[in-house]
């Protein structure tokens, strides 16, 4: 039986200190100019069952990843975090805003993914699996900032599917060492599996990072006709469901060995207790000649594929959202609060 | 007594003699607070803000997205006796890394409380609290108790922003709780209707505030100080007055008041340190007469459980995950 497996979105998490530090820097450094800046998003594990995995920002999001000169501050991720490369386009006026070229933003996005999965990025950093783009415009006079985030995630030809043999359950006491290390982003694991007349009970060791160990592992498994464990830091919490950072990891996994067809996959949530992880049995799509060919095609272009991921409203609409901070920015109203 | 006396870092240990820290402790506290709860981590903050008596790297502490699923109203309508229960029985787990009965007592807890409102704090900007909630009636004309955003402006009307040249494709593959799609018109998958319904039926989240909470160490006072950074169920940032929801009633107005986060520089809620030695020295006498040696590294656990007094329905960590 299978049934398709439905992904759980991000959704944004813009701390005040971001809002601050992007009105310092219009104030400094941007001025008015309206080129694309990068960004540092971070998410992490969901701290509790019923809060939505989240993609932050916050006021470091400005600081670069790799600083070689010693006066500027680095980067640097919060612990158990796991990164996401983002775009900020920040325009100068409400109608800039509303007229920017929204599609091909987000379009663009998507190819940068597609392309770092063709010409073998992502094989040394899988973290550029996770982008997302960030809208704003920041009314810096008044404290109040407009913005979209898109978090895009590329569609295969066919939705993913999950398939179940036998019931499984996982060995929860194997992932106690996990919660004690540094995890990779993506990995992939050992499994060991205890059968019973009901159920199978599967305990996890740590293989390594898909970048160190991935290509020497699934091509093992793919030639000796095994299916392959992998894992994911899963900032989900729901129990049949995994968050958005899965979609294009196996979508990374399908154009790179097209023989994959199927997959388990350990969702890891690494709250404190890390008993809601869960453990998925896929058939993975084969990415749709189609798509890679009309890809090929047009390589010049834009991107043709699809991708889904703009961040919805509460009424499921993509539109802008908003946010007024002039009860902690506005000098007078911070006045009158600590007289 | 401590508290007029400035001294320009506390280099000696007074932890037993006043329930201070030096920074050499609140760092050895910090550590051990990060080591066993994991959601518990050392900041930098601001380079151009940190203090020299603290090293660059753990200039302060921090907990993200804390949820509260209650506000302080709903809690205290609740019985009183059976929260105090509750209290103790947690305190009474006998291996448990601390704290005989640090709030165990709920007489002498109240005996705090009314301590506190009676004090007269000698600081620089004396009492500045009160002032603080009396007025957001004042601000806000049109007395919406739950929508009461429009307070900071104008809000727009975000319909404008509607781009309708944006239609994402339909995808079966996203769990959104708005996707009431699902079940009709998903295209290639008519073999599991079934099954997509329940998954609909499993995005049980609940909506709930989140808190930032950050420890900073108060060289003027030589303890602990909380801040609290809270967000509205749709993570946009709570308004003081609305921070105060969260706060219990016998301390909202008196002890936590608003200032400027020293590492962020960022003007937000904080519980007034004033009193926060006086508590700890009697929670550390208290271990000491039931035969525990109190250990000045477990200082942020025994604060932190004073602290949810305060803050009663703010779910932060601060118990040992692993018992050594």
């Amino acid at each position: 039986m299978t049934n398709t497996l439905q992904f759980k979105e991000f959704s944004s998490f813009v701390n005040i200190s971001f809002w601050h530090e992007l009105s310092n820097k219009k104030l400094d450094e941007l001025k008015l100019s309206e080129e694309s800046i990068p960004l540092n998003g971070h998410y992490t594990f969901s701290p509790s069952q019923q809060l939505d995995p989240f993609l932050c920002l916050e006021f470091n999001a400005f600081l670069r990843n790799n600083v070689t000169n010693s006066t500027e501050n680095q980067y640097v991720l919060p612990p158990r975090s796991y990164l996401s490369h983002g775009t900020l386009y920040n325009y100068n006026t409400v109608d800039d805003f509303k007229q920017s070229p929204k599609i091909k933003l987000f379009n663009d996005a998507s190819k940068r993914i597609w392309n770092d999965i063709n010409n073998g990025n992502i094989d040394k950093d899988t973290s550029l699996l996770n982008r997302f783009i960030l809208l704003t415009y920041a009314d810096i006079k008044n404290h109040q900032f407009y913005y979209m985030f898109g978090i895009p995630a590329l569609l295969p030809s066919q939705p993913i599917q999950q398939f179940t043999e036998k019931p499984e359950s996982i060995n929860i006491e194997s992932l106690k060492s996990f919660s004690n290390q540094i995890l990779p982003q993506y990995f992939c694991l050992k499994q060991q599996q205890q059968e019973s007349s009901t159920t199978t009970t599967t305990s996890f060791e740590l293989i390594g990072s898909i970048e160190e160990k991935g290509n020497q592992y699934l091509n093992e498994c793919l030639e000796n006709d095994l299916i392959p464990l992998v894992g994911f830091c899963d900032p989900c919490s729901l129990p049949l469901n995994p968050g958005w950072p899965l979609r294009n990891f196996l979508i990374y996994l399908s154009i790179k060995y097209p023989m994959l067809k199927k997959i388990k996959v350990l969702c890891y949530r690494g709250n404190g207790s890390t008993s809601n992880s869960i453990l998925l049995s896929l058939e993975l799509p084969s990415m749709g000649e189609q798509l890679i060919k009309k890809q090929q095609e047009e390589d010049a272009g834009e991107w043709s594929g699809k991708s889904v991921g703009w961040e919805k409203d509460s009424n499921g609409k993509i539109a802008p959202r908003f946010v007024s901070l002039a009860s902690t920015m506005d000098p007078l109203k911070l006045a009158e609060q600590s007289v | 007594k401590t508290v007029e006396k400035v001294t320009p870092t506390l280099s000696t240990s007074k932890f037993l003699e006043e329930g201070v820290l030096t920074p050499e402790e609140f760092v050895q506290a910090g550590d051990l607070l990060t080591d066993k709860c994991q959601t518990w981590t050392w900041e930098s903050g601001d380079p151009s803000r940190n203090v020299s008596y603290l090293p660059k790297e753990k200039q302060f502490l921090l907990t993200r997205n804390v949820p509260c699923y209650n506000r302080v109203r709903t809690l205290e309508n609740e019985s009183k006796a059976s929260k105090a229960d509750e209290i103790q029985i947690e305190d009474d787990g006998e291996d448990s890394w601390v704290a005989p009965q640090p709030v165990g007592n709920q007489d002498d807890i109240e005996d705090e409380k009314v301590d506190i409102s009676s004090l007269k704090i000698d600081d620089k900007k004396p009492n500045t609290t009160t002032t603080t909630t009396a007025k957001p009636t004042n601000n806000n004309n049109n007395n919406n108790d739950d929508e009461d955003e429009d307070e900071d402006g104008d809000i727009p009307d975000l319909d404008d922003f509607q781009d309708d040249n944006i239609i994402e494709e339909e995808d079966p593959a996203v769990l959104s709780k708005n996707n009431k799609t699902t079940t009709t018109t998903t295209a290639n998958n008519n073999n599991n209707n079934n099954s997509e319904n329940k998954v609909e039926d499993n995005d049980n989240i609940l909506r709930t505030r989140t808190y930032d909470i950050s420890i900073t160490y108060d060289k003027y006072y030589q303890t602990p100080r909380v801040w609290l950074f809270g967000y509205d169920e749709n993570r946009k940032p709570l308004k003081p007055e609305e921070i105060f929801e969260d706060i219990s009633e016998d301390h909202a107005h008196k002890t936590v008041t608003i200032d400027s986060h020293p590492h962020l520089g960022i003007s937000f809620a904080y519980i007034h340190p004033c009193r926060h030695a006086a508590v700890m020295k009697k929670l550390v006498d208290r271990q000491s007469e039931n035969g525990k040696e109190p250990r000045v590294d477990q200082y942020l656990f025994l604060f932190l459980k004073f602290i949810s007094v305060v803050i009663p329905t703010i779910e932060y960590d601060f118990t040992l995950e692993f018992d050594t």
